[in-house]
C-alpha cells in the first residue's frame, strides 16, 4: 500500500528534524515535571496526572511539530510528482497521518520510564494507566488529524498552526458550552467535546462510546482533508 | 499512444485551453512548443493526470483519463517544470521511493542502473536540496525513467539551466527518445531541434500549427536558444499553415 511508502518517507523528515526533537523533549521536561510533583508532593502512584497535562500540552505541540505536513507539499511544488504517480489522495492523507502518528508514539514511549518508576515503588493500578494510554494516542491521532486537514487548507505554516490549535481547543471547550445550553443541544455539544471523553481515558474509564468517538472523528476529518485536497488540487 | 480530442480546461471562467486535439504515436517524440502562459503547462499537467479536463476526451494507453488515471499514471514518467523534489532526501533514497511507489521489481538494481546512466554514483548520498541545478535535473529526470514508463512527458526540461547545462542535459534526454515515446514541452527552438519528430505550436491555449521535422532538422548540437514570443515568425520560416487569427 502506497500509503505506508508515503508514510515511511514523512516519518523519516521527523526523524532528522531538530524541531521534533526540541519539541520531544519539551514533552518529557513538561511530563516529567508533573509525574515528580506527582509523585513526591502527592504520593500517588497514579499517571492520570501526566496524562491530563500531556494532552494539554499536545493541543499546541503538535500542530507546532506538524503543520508542515501538507503545507510543504504545497509551498515547494512536491505534490505535483506525488500526484502524478500511482498514489490516491486518500493514500497520501492516511500516509501523513500514520507517519505522524508513529512518531506521536515515539515521543511518548519515553513516558513509560514514570510507569517503571510507580511500579518499582508502589503499586500502581495498571489497567488504569494503559487507558490512560490508550486515550493519549486516540487524542493524539485527533489532534494530529486536524493538523493534517488544516495543513491541507492552508497556504503557509503559520497560518496552519494557528488553524489547527484553534480547532483543537475548539473542540477541546465546547463541551462547556453543553453545560450552559439545556436539553439535546447541550447533549450534543457535551458529546462533540474531546475533553470530555479524554478525561474519561485519564481517570481509567474504557468505554466503546468513547472509542467511537476519536475514532469517528478522527476517519471523518481525514476524509474531509482528501476532499479538501481534491478541490484545491 | 496519446490521443486527445477537443480538450478544454477552465480555471473558473477563463479557459486556458481550448479544443485541443493530436495524437501521439508510438516510438514518436513530439514537442509542444509556445512562449510562456501559452497554455503548455496545463496541458502537461492534463495528460499527466495531475488536473483533469473542463472537457473533451483523451486517452493515453487506450485509458481513459477519467476514469482510469490511475493506470495512466502508473505508466507515465514525468519530468514536471522546475522539478521539485524532496530536498531533504538522499538521491539514492529518493530514486528508491520513487520505485516503491510504483512498485518496481527488483528496486536496488533499478535505482542502481539509472544512477548509473544518469552519471549520479558520486551524489547518491547527497541531499537533493544541495545539488546544483543541472545534477537536479537530472535526478528529475532518473525520476521519471526509474519505474521504465512507457510514455515520458518532460515540462521544459531545459528551462532555468546554463548553456553549458544545457549542453550537458542534452546527452542525457537524447537516449531517451530513442527509449520511449516522448512528449516535451518548451519555449527553446533548439530543444524541438534537438529531440523533436514533430512539433506543435501552441498559443493562448490552441494548438495553432503542426509541423514534422526532417532527420537533418534534428541536430546533435544545440546551435541557438529561439526568442520566445516569434512563433508567427518561426511559423513562416518553417513554412506551417497558421491560421490567420493567431499572426
Amino acid at each position: 500500500m502506497n500509503a505506508l511508502v508515503v508514510a515511511k518517507r514523512e516519518f523519516e523528515t521527523f526523524l532528522v528534524s531538530p524541531t521534533a526533537y526540541l519539541i520531544g523533549a519539551f514533552f518529557l521536561f513538561i511530563t516529567g515535571i508533573v509525574f515528580s510533583f506527582n509523585v513526591v508532593a502527592h504520593h500517588q502512584a497514579t499517571l492520570s496526572p501526566v496524562f491530563e497535562v500531556a494532552g494539554i500540552t499536545l493541543i499546541f505541540f503538535i500542530p507546532i511539530l506538524m503543520n508542515h505536513l501538507l503545507v510543504r507539499e504545497f509551498q515547494r511544488g512536491t505534490l505535483e510528482l506525488l500526484m502524478t504517480s500511482p498514489v490516491a489522495l486518500w493514500e497520501i492523507v492516511l500516509g501523513k497521518f500514520l507517519a505522524a502518528f508513529l512518531f506521536l508514539v515515539v515521543m511518548v514511549a519515553p513516558t513509560i520510564a514514570y510507569l517503571f518508576i510507580l511500579i518499582y515503588f508502589g503499586q500502581p493500578d495498571l489497567p488504569v494507566a494503559l487507558v490512560g494510554y490508550l486515550g493519549l494516542f486516540l487524542f493524539g491521532g485527533l489532534l494530529i488529524s486536524i493538523v493534517v486537514m488544516s495543513s491541507a487548507m492552508c497556504t503557509n505554516r503559520l497560518t496552519a498552526v494557528i488553524l489547527s490549535v484553534a480547532l483543537a481547543a475548539f473542540l477541546w471547550l465546547i463541551g462547556r458550552l453543553g453545560a450552559v445550553f439545556n436539553g439535546s443541544v447541550g447533549a450534543i455539544l457535551t458529546y462533540l467535546s474531546s475533553q470530555y471523553h479524554f478525561l474519561d481515558f485519564v481517570v481509567g474509564v474504557l468505554t466503546i462510546s468513547n472509542i467511537t468517538y476519536f475514532v469517528s472523528m478522527i476517519v471523518a476529518i481525514l476524509y474531509l482533508t482528501t476532499h479538501i485536497l481534491k478541490i484545491r488540487l | 499512444m496519446i490521443e486527445i480530442e477537443n480538450i478544454t480546461k477552465h480555471f473558473g471562467n477563463k479557459a486556458v485551453i481550448q479544443n485541443v486535439n493530436f495524437k501521439v504515436e508510438k516510438g514518436e517524440t513530439v514537442g509542444l512548443y509556445g512562449q510562456t502562459g501559452a497554455g503548455k503547462t496545463t496541458l502537461i499537467r492534463v495528460l499527466t493526470a495531475y488536473m483533469f479536463p473542463s472537457s473533451g476526451k483523451l486517452t493515453i494507453l487506450g485509458y481513459n483519463i477519467l476514469s482510469h488515471s490511475h493506470e495512466i499514471r502508473r505508466r507515465v514518467g514525468y519530468l514536471p517544470q522546475g522539478v521539485s523534489l524532496y530536498g531533504d532526501m538522499t538521491v539514492e533514497n529518493y530514486l528508491t521511493f520513487v520505485a516503491r511507489l510504483h512498485r518496481v521489481n527488483d528496486r536496488h538494481r533499478r535505482v542502481c542502473q539509472v544512477i548509473e546512466e544518469f552519471q549520479l554514483s558520486r551524489h547518491t548520498k547527497t541531499l537533493i536540496g544541495k545539488l546544483p541545478l543541472d545534477l537536479h535535473r537530472r535526478v528529475g529526470l532518473a525520476q521519471a525513467v526509474v519505474f521504465n514508463p512507457e510514455i515520458l512527458i518532460l515540462d521544459q526540461p531545459t528551462a532555468g539551466l546554463a548553456p553549458d547545462q544545457i549542453m550537458e542535459i542534452y546527452q542525457f534526454i537524447k537516449p531517451l527518445t530513442n527509449q520511449y515515446t516522448v512528449f516535451l514541452s518548451t519555449h527553446t527552438w533548439c530543444d524541438v531541434e534537438q529531440f523533436c519528430d514533430r512539433v506543435l505550436m501552441m498559443d493562448k491555449g490552441r494548438i495553432v500549427g503542426e509541423k514534422r521535422l526532417k532527420m537533418s532538422q534534428r541536430r546533435v548540437e544545440p546551435r541557438k536558444v529561439a526568442e520566445p514570443g516569434a512563433i508567427s515568425i518561426l511559423a513562416e520560416a518553417l513554412s506551417i499553415s497558421i491560421n490567420p487569427i493567431f499572426r
